[in-house]
């Protein structure tokens, strides 16, 4: 959108153009939680269809060991992590591709910039977290 | 009306634009010339308000842009129609959303109101048939065309065109250029073409703004352009062969 002046069209008619083209990304990735509440239950449910169907354990046993180990706050941890990670991943390309300058060539050095610094930015954050909150 | 009073714009220590200071009229198709690199775009995007220039003033129908505040400033722009270079049209939408796009931003009108009102400016472009069609499906001239409509859609005082017709071949350039001066006289409103190509200026130019190095070389009308003896004006227009034989026969015409 910036090589094409698109942004400059936003900005030309008086759209503030980072609040219309990266303010929704941050709201839809601030519904990842739920996605990732699915994902939990679609895994465990998993886990139980091939446990049970596949003559693996029972159905009361599966439940059981499911229960033993199971921490609360692990819960609310995964859902902590997801918003920090969806805020990430909705907010760095988008830096990137907003303020990037030049032409084809240069939209694909800031694809590229902006794979690497989300990256290298959850793994830290992952190691922070995992010690603020499980440490 | 827009009237400019000395403004200069640098980017770190280089001075682009070093006192410009000019009228463009309401009603009228008021071109900037200039070669590649002299401050046309910078000068159009500071009269765009996308660049704001260090000194100087630049005022709208009465209202100068560095004494309004955020708000009155977005409502200025709202006034304002641009068609890009490149046209700019949104990808993601239709021809039709892309011209719906500032009614429903800026707009409390009915689904119905915005479809009659794009229907018109698509009529008034010669686009009747294109409104489900993406932009990627339609020819450079048809963009151009929609780039206009979409400009115009909100009734806006001022246009701003950066190269309308570059990119395209003669024939179409001609279309867009009376296009754009038939708006322009049908709407009253001021407007203000960058541009390289020396059709337009003969065409359409009723004021010409000249620039060289970040200065106003020279101002006039498209009539007055032939008689100029200005040196950097007739190296520039008169650069082609053919041009020069225009001039030519216009001078022995005269006499």
């Amino acid at each position: 959108m910036r090589v094409t002046e698109q942004i400059d069209a936003l900005e030309v008619m008086g759209v503030n153009s980072i609040n219309y083209l990266v303010f929704p990304k941050i709201i839809a990735m601030m519904m990842y939680p739920f996605a990732v509440a699915i994902a939990m239950y679609v895994g465990i449910l998993g886990g139980w269809v091939a446990a049970v169907f596949g003559e693996f354990a029972p159905s009361a046993e599966f439940t059981k060991g499911l229960q033993i180990d199971f921490i609360p706050f692990h819960v609310t941890y995964a859902m902590i992590k997801t918003l920090v990670f969806a805020f990430v991943i909705a907010t760095v390309p988008s830096f990137h591709g907003y303020y990037m300058k030049g032409g084809a060539l240069e939209v694909g050095k800031a694809a590229t910039t902006s794979f690497v610094w989300t990256s290298v930015v959850i793994i830290i954050l992952n190691y922070t977290l995992t010690q603020l909150l499980l440490g | 009306m827009i009237e400019v009073d000395n403004i200069h714009k640098s980017f770190g220590e280089f001075h682009v634009l070093k006192g410009i200071s000019t009228t463009f009229e309401q009603g009228k198709t008021n071109l900037i010339i200039g070669q590649s690199g002299s401050g046309k775009t910078v000068f159009l995007k500071c009269l765009l308000g996308l660049f704001e220039p260090e000194e100087g003033s630049i005022i709208y129908d009465g209202d100068r842009y560095a004494d309004l505040n955020k708000a009155d400033r977005r409502e200025l722009r709202q006034n304002m129609g641009m068609v890009f270079q490149g046209s700019a049209l949104f990808d993601s939408l239709t021809v039709e959303g892309n011209v719906t796009f500032p009614l429903e931003m800026f707009t409390n009108q009915s689904k119905g109101e915005m479809k009659d009102r794009v229907d018109a400016v698509l009529e008034r472009v010669n686009l009747i048939d294109a409104h489900k069609k993406f932009p990627a499906e339609i020819s450079g001239g048809m963009q151009k065309r929609v780039a206009i409509a979409r400009a115009i859609v909100m009734n806006p005082n001022f246009l701003f065109c950066d190269e309308p017709n570059s990119g395209l071949d003669p024939k179409t350039a001609i279309l867009i250029d009376n296009l754009i001066q038939e708006i322009t006289q049908e709407y009253n409103i001021t407007t203000v073409i960058n541009t390289h190509d020396m059709n337009s200026v003969m065409e359409i130019g009723q004021k010409i703004l000249f620039l060289k190095d970040g200065l106003k070389a020279w101002e006039g009308t498209n009539k007055e352009i032939f008689k100029t003896d200005n040196q950097a004006v007739t190296d520039f227009v008169y650069s082609s062969e053919l041009f020069k034989k225009v001039r030519q026969m216009y001078i022995e015409e005269r006499n």
